[in-house]
């Protein structure tokens, strides 16, 4: 694999991926993952709590360094270029609370050329949210809508979004799921991950169960109910029961 | 890019900066104030009250002018820290650019605000030693007006005689130590820059770890300005031994060039560290 862009590569490759925490007791948080995503699919990232889901979401957004193998997205080592294609929506919040929503959308627009001013206005009217507003003054869901705009109004390749409605009503997610699927274009990938899973069910193409930092299952909404005779949300309960 | 990163560094930064620069202006106002409580005549009975309102005076402002020189490199510390090791750091880390653009903008914002800061406190204590002269100096005159002529006096004197007592022109050395001064502001921050982020290491006390590292590496830099020093003690040691009469510059100049080849690999070796933690050892929490 080179540098360079190739339509060729998959969206977002993963070869014998490990991380390892020396600090944790040398806790291994992903282990020998491997991993292949295509374009135009909506995947859903499952697992329980500390399975390694946000520590592989940091390591293709090159937040967190590998212990060993790679991380490949367009046949990219995550680096500037990559983070050109990747909308990232992580599950803390980032914004800087002095600054105004209106602010936020004029830093996105400055740094992401792919960035829609009008699509984000546009959100914004639609879930009631001032773009005057100073970030502080915003409740906390609030603040997750107004990210999850700011990801969702980039043309980006492929979305990754940890836990997009954890903190957010039920109404405001149902909203936010139609804005997810109305903003997906047949040439990206969405990434999911969420525990909430009935939710979600209904609006995903593959998902990819994970467990103790190892690839589990990697398969089709589809087959698991042919196969299992069961929802995504029913079969995981069964897979995951303590 | 690195336009568009410093336009947002320095939006944040710009505020917390007119703060301090404010707390400045109070301060040498202040200290003006007390300066011209000050009696000229020095009398029996308000000689010490005016002792008394020097003191006062001259402690406020070098306690103000420290302040707020700490005050601004704690502000670039804390802005570092946020922006790019805490929640702030996903979005500072996710935008499409290099780390070294990153590190590049942060690095000459944070330079610029206290290089400001700096020269407010040149021009406050300007205004001092203007509040002073025309107050106490000049009891004679008593008046603003041959200031200007005064003080052009004052600096014909010292490039007549900065030579002949110094070995260098007035201003070689004004431009050499402006040069010393940058470099010497660079580093500074480039030290604490570094420090948060080998703080980082430290991943259970991340601030703790800035702070320790901060003082051990202040403390190496120490050790070496003393070591730094030593050619100059040997020259005066030397001087007095032969009874030659040595001028200044030439003694001070060795320990002043170690002290800038010094400072500039400092700057260069917590850049590195820097590129190093943002890259390799990245570890959002």
């Amino acid at each position: 694999m080179n540098e360079q862009y190739t339509t060729a590569a998959p969206l977002l490759q993963i070869n014998d991926l490990c991380k390892r925490y020396p600090n944790m007791g040398n806790y291994m948080s992903v282990f020998h993952m491997n991993l292949t995503i295509p374009r135009g699919r909506i995947i859903g990232l499952l697992g329980p709590n500390g399975c390694g889901k946000t520590t592989l979401i940091k390591m293709i957004n090159g937040l967190l360094a590998p212990t060993s193998g790679a991380v490949y997205i367009n046949g990219m080592f995550p680096g500037a270029e990559s983070k050109r294609v990747i909308s990232y929506l992580p599950e803390r919040t980032y914004l800087e609370n002095g600054m105004k929503v209106r602010q936020m959308i004029d830093y996105f627009a400055d740094f992401y050329a792919d960035f829609s001013k009008e699509k984000a206005y546009s959100m914004l009217e639609s879930l009631g949210i001032s773009p005057e507003a100073r970030l502080k003054t915003l409740s906390k869901g609030t603040k997750e809508k107004v990210q999850l705009i700011l990801v969702m109004s980039r043309e980006a390749e492929l979305y990754i979004l940890d836990e997009p409605i954890a903190g957010v009503d039920p109404a405001a997610r149902d909203y936010i799921l139609r804005t997810i699927i109305t903003n997906y274009n047949p040439n990206s990938t969405i990434i999911l991950s969420t525990h909430l899973i009935s939710d979600i069910e209904s609006v995903l193409d593959d998902v990819i169960f994970m467990k103790n930092g190892s690839l589990m299952l990697y398969t089709s909404v589809d087959a698991i109910r042919s196969q299992q005779n069961k929802s995504v949300d029913a079969y995981f309960r069964e897979v995951y029961a303590c | 890019m690195l336009g568009k990163l410093i336009k947002y560094e320095w939006r944040g930064l710009r505020f917390p900066l007119l703060i301090m620069l404010g707390v400045l202006g109070v301060a040498t106002l202040l200290t003006c104030l007390l300066i011209f409580t000050i009696n000229p005549k020095y009398d029996s009975v308000a000689s010490g009250l005016s002792v008394l309102s020097l003191i006062l005076s001259i402690m406020l402002y070098y306690f103000g002018i420290i302040g707020c020189s700490v005050g601004t490199m704690l502000i670039i510390a804390i802005r570092f820290y946020k922006t790019t090791y805490t929640d702030q750091g996903y979005l500072t880390h996710t935008l499409p650019v290099e780390t070294k653009t990153l590190l590049a903008a942060k690095t000459i914002t944070s330079v610029l605000c206290y290089l400001l800061m700096l020269l407010g406190i040149a021009a406050t204590l300007l205004i001092i030693i203007g509040a002073i002269y025309t107050h106490i100096c000049n009891l004679s005159a008593y008046e603003g007006v041959y200031l200007d002529q005064q003080i052009g006096e004052l600096f014909a004197e010292l490039s007549d005689g900065f030579r002949e007592e110094y070995g260098i022109s007035f201003g070689a050395f004004v431009t050499f130590y402006s040069v010393f001064m940058v470099v010497a502001c660079i580093s500074a921050i480039m030290t604490v820059l570094g420090c948060v982020s080998l703080g980082q290491l430290y991943t259970k006390h991340r601030i703790i770890g800035a702070i320790i590292a901060y003082f051990a590496v202040i403390s190496v830099q120490q050790f070496i300005s003393y070591l730094a020093m030593l050619p100059t003690y040997s020259r005066m040691i030397r001087a007095e031994a032969m009874a030659e009469t040595i001028p200044m510059f030439e003694i001070i100049s060795p320990t002043m060039i170690i002290s800038l080849l010094w400072a500039v690999a400092v700057s260069v070796i917590m850049h590195i560290i820097n590129l190093h933690m943002m890259t390799k050892r990245l570890n959002l929490e």
